[in-house]
């Protein structure tokens, strides 16, 4: 059963794939302007890097060949070549575990917070803790987190100066070392915690709101009639259930998830793919654009397959077959 | 139906009064929408007029937020900001509905391959984080005004309004009355029209206003990273301006951000007080 539930989810994968792409293309062709010379005003002055980008997307050839030679040149890792005659995927690759470290750590961290304390707040509902936390939640959830990100560079960097205020070097990491890890970590923990006060309330609210949902199942009220201590009605029966909507939700708000590292990358000069989005995009150098669009797409699709395996595992419903695709 | 609604301003303001927080939200929403149709009466100077050797100006009583770094009035800018995000959030929300709600209601009415072929788009318009695809799109039709801003959003943002207006359309379609007039022989758009609009207009309300909060985020964001209209004030100017002063002029990044924070709060408890009034539960 979760075999063939895991291979329905990779062959979903594929259409969207392939839409996101064609969508990319669409979008060139849309843009005003020739889409050859959008495209090719990244390699103004070179008469090479011209001719190269013309052989290899077909650009003097009608657009169906285009769009394949497209697709198929995006599917083999050619994303073009940037405005300083660099291929696209090797500026890319190596910001991708940038972002994917600040992303993972910040989401660990967050889920954690949210699921210590939604749980608390959603048991003892009502009561002034719970009030607290939830205005607390409302309050995180409507500050901008690139102002916030202001503000921490503000009072910590500027004024305590206790974080740099400069952008982390790329280089940095390749000493390896201890030094080199406080210093990797300075540079980490600020838009770590930005992002961990960002996104926490957005999973604290609903994880308080599905664990009220379950507290009036019968299966608790069962659990409290033969004397189970509030430890283990909350962290044993209730937050199993209470974590399938968490992982949904994790799932379905992957693009805020990406959307809110990339801006908040900017904010602390973090050498990840939002920071080289936002710098291209000033630039215009469209063939990075739209390369770290496809890679930002690439990431949530696979993301987003680990999470529906890793629902599958803990959705009983899923787990013994019976469920809906 | 006539009775309901003529119960239901009373609850509102009922219930209203019993919330210190919605009071609040209340009240500043009403600030921001008469400082956004009247700025010019409360702004004391012209947003864009600079002060030749008052730049960066800590908060003074000439300048109650201070200056920027060209000595432009950061309290004015604030004022005539409120008008451009406002605007630039109820365009987007408008063609966002323009869009959202003839694909909605058909996809979700009429079910089958219309329905497919709108959930496989929409999943794969999702899968893009919105504001990647508004940087892509601002950056290749070179959208710099706000009529043009306002179209990317409302054109990038549609799929998430459409999907909840599919949901409801799916909903009321079973309902007994659907059927009913089905059997009775009304054309669909009479039943779409009559029965089906009239039951989903709530939760349309609710996550347009949402969405308003959203987009003024997504526009201050967009001029936060310098992709905006050098020309136009708004919220996300002054903090893209105030990045660079942060050591120097603080205030210019501080005030603005407050406002943006206190709109959004605003919103988010106002849009939350109007889905618990309407006792409606949104997916």
């Amino acid at each position: 059963m979760l075999k063939r539930y895991i291979l329905i989810r990779l062959l979903l994968a594929t259409p969207t794939l392939i839409i996101v792409t064609s969508l990319i293309f669409l979008l060139l062709h849309l843009a005003p302007g020739n889409p050859i010379d959008v495209l090719l005003a990244a390699s103004r002055g070179s008469r090479e890097v011209r001719e190269v980008l013309i052989r290899q997307f077909g650009f003097d050839k009608p657009w169906y060949v285009q769009y394949f030679l497209w697709l198929y040149n995006t599917f083999t890792g050619n994303l073009g070549i940037s405005l300083h005659g660099i291929p696209v995927i090797s500026l890319i690759a190596p910001r991708v575990w940038y972002t994917l470290e600040l992303m993972l750590v910040s989401q660990f961290i967050s889920v954690f917070l949210a699921v210590t304390f939604g749980a608390l707040a959603g048991y003892k509902r009502g009561s002034k803790l719970d009030k607290t936390l939830t205005f607390l939640a409302l309050l995180g959830y409507s500050i901008p987190d690139f102002w916030l990100g202001l503000i921490f560079i503000l009072i910590f960097s500027v004024i305590l100066g206790w974080f740099p205020v400069g952008a982390f070097s790329l280089g940095l990491s390749e000493v390896i070392g201890f030094a080199s890890i406080i210093e990797h970590l300075k540079y980490l923990i600020p838009p770590l915690t930005v992002l961990v006060i960002a996104c926490t309330p957005y999973y604290f609210r609903l994880l308080r709101s599905s664990v009220i949902g379950i507290l009036d199942a019968d299966y608790i009220t069962m659990a409290k009639a033969k004397g189970a201590s509030d430890f283990i009605i909350i962290y044993k029966h209730t937050l199993k259930n209470a974590l399938i909507p968490l992982t949904t939700a994790v799932g379905t708000s992957l693009g805020l998830i990406f959307g809110g590292n990339y801006i908040i990358e900017v904010v602390f000069a973090w050498p990840g793919l939002g920071t080289l989005l936002v710098s291209a995009a000033l630039a215009r150098d469209y063939w990075v654009v739209m390369g770290v669009s496809f890679m930002t797409v690439l990431l949530i699709i696979i993301s987003s397959m680990i999470i529906d395996i890793v629902y599958a595992y803990i959705n009983p419903k899923i787990r013994f077959g019976g469920a809906e695709y | 139906m006539q009775n309901i609604n003529r119960g239901f301003s009373a609850i509102l303001i009922r219930n209203l009064k019993r919330s210190k927080i919605t009071i609040f939200a209340t009240g500043w929403i009403i600030i921001i929408l008469i400082l956004s149709l009247f700025p010019f009466i409360f702004a004391p100077y012209n947003p864009n007029a600079t002060f030749a050797g008052k730049t960066n100006m800590p908060p003074s009583g000439s300048f109650i937020f201070g200056t920027d770094y060209v000595g432009r009035d950061v309290l004015s800018q604030i004022i005539w900001g409120a008008r451009t995000s406002f605007f630039i959030a109820l365009g987007a929300v408008i063609i966002e509905l323009i869009i959202a709600l003839p694909i909605g209601l058909l996809a979700g009415y009429f079910g089958s391959w219309v329905d497919q072929l709108f959930m496989r788009f929409a999943d794969a318009i999702l899968c893009i984080p919105t504001i990647v695809l508004l940087i892509v799109a601002v950056t290749l039709f070179r959208a710099q005004s706000e009529i043009s801003i306002i179209l990317v959003m409302g054109l990038v943002n549609w799929p998430w309004l459409a999907k909840t207006i599919r949901g409801e359309t799916l909903r009321v379609r079973e309902e007994d009355f659907v059927i009913a007039a089905k059997s009775l022989g009304f054309s669909d758009f009479y039943i779409i029209r009559s029965h089906v609009l009239p039951n989903i207009i709530s939760p349309i309300i609710v996550i347009s206003t949402f969405d308003m909060a959203w987009f003024i985020l997504y526009e201050a964001t967009i001029s936060f990273i310098g992709l905006g209209n050098p020309t136009i004030p708004s919220w996300g100017r002054l903090l893209y301006v105030g990045r660079g002063f942060l050591a120097t002029a603080p205030w210019i990044t501080i005030f603005p951000g407050i406002f943006i924070m206190l709109t959004v709060f605003s919103i988010n408890i106002f849009g939350d007080f109007l889905s618990d009034m309407l006792a409606l539960k949104i997916t």
